[in-house]
């Protein structure tokens, strides 16, 4: 399903087809929307195969957000075990490269020992935190 | 022991089948005396039956868990992409992370930029950022705009 086609609440059975269970997909909500209010920045997650370049193809999926320049997207790929945070203009004031890299390490070392939701639930708490309130 | 002795007559035969020999007398000694079916049931079944229990456990709960991410296993996974659902306030709080583009990457987030766009421009500053949406194409963003940080395990 691709956004805008029908509203998110009728995207039920697809979303569950993904790699998280429904109470990873709750935390995982809980920690975006909590990320969003208290930052006002736009938090989003990514899981899924990066093409070549990685860090590329991820600031292209960051421009495909609504607002870039105030959002920090997270790509995780499972498969190519890479992680990137990408940080839009106005987001990258908040969030310097070197936190950015802080909480990258600890969602890798989390994604290392095989818990996706939980490390990006963390990661998400730990971007949040470092970009504070607005 | 030797009062119990005589009370047992010798030649009285056995309730079993009556086999007078040696399942009399280890009886007389206290033992227990077991059919072969009981004898299959009590150390055959039983150990089985715990074997199954404990195979039941250990294997019966991954079929739920099958999608669980192991490091250097293949992960076939369908991508999924969410941002925090802006709209959903109060009454729509079940719709969990708003899934703004899914199955094979790049021609379903390609096909969901627009889609993505319109649906934001309905949101609070849909104005602020419509001319930027619009003039920014994909191939148009330079890699030093953006910060981030990179890792892998």
């Amino acid at each position: 399903m691709t956004a805008g086609d029908k509203p998110a609440i009728a995207a039920r059975p697809e979303v569950l087809n993904g790699p998280f269970t429904t109470r990873q997909l709750l935390r995982l909500d809980d920690a975006l929307r909590g990320a969003d209010e208290s930052t006002g920045l736009t938090f989003s997650v990514y899981v899924g195969e990066l093409d070549q370049p990685v860090r590329g193809f991820a600031e292209k999926l960051h421009s495909q957000l609504e607002d870039p320049d105030r959002s920090v997207l997270i790509a995780v790929s499972p498969n190519q075990r890479v992680l990137e945070i990408v940080t839009g203009h106005e987001a990258r004031r908040r969030v310097p490269d070197r936190q950015a890299k802080l909480s990258a390490l600890s969602m890798a070392a989390a994604f290392g020992g095989g818990d996706l939701a939980g490390g990006l639930v963390a990661g998400i708490a730990q971007l949040a935190n470092q970009a504070g309130r607005f | 022991m030797l009062r119990y002795r005589e009370c047992v007559p010798r030649d009285v035969p056995h309730r079993h089948g009556g086999r007078a020999g040696a399942p009399g007398t280890l009886r007389r000694h206290g033992g227990v005396e077991l059919t072969i079916t009981e004898t299959v049931l009590v150390f055959v079944g039983i150990p089985a039956a715990v074997i199954a229990i404990i195979y039941g456990l250990v294997y019966g709960g991954s079929a739920a868990r099958s999608k669980r991410y192991r490091p250097g296993r293949p992960f076939n996974q369908m991508a999924v992409w969410f941002v925090a659902n802006k709209q959903a306030t109060g009454a729509g709080a079940s719709s969990s992370g708003h899934e703004i583009g899914a199955g094979s990457a790049a021609p379903a987030l390609s096909g969901g930029t627009e889609s993505a766009g319109t649906a934001g421009g309905a949101a609070a500053d849909g104005s602020a950022d419509a001319g930027h949406d619009s003039g920014s194409g994909l191939s148009t963003v330079s890699y030093g705009e953006t910060g981030g940080a990179s890792d892998s395990w």
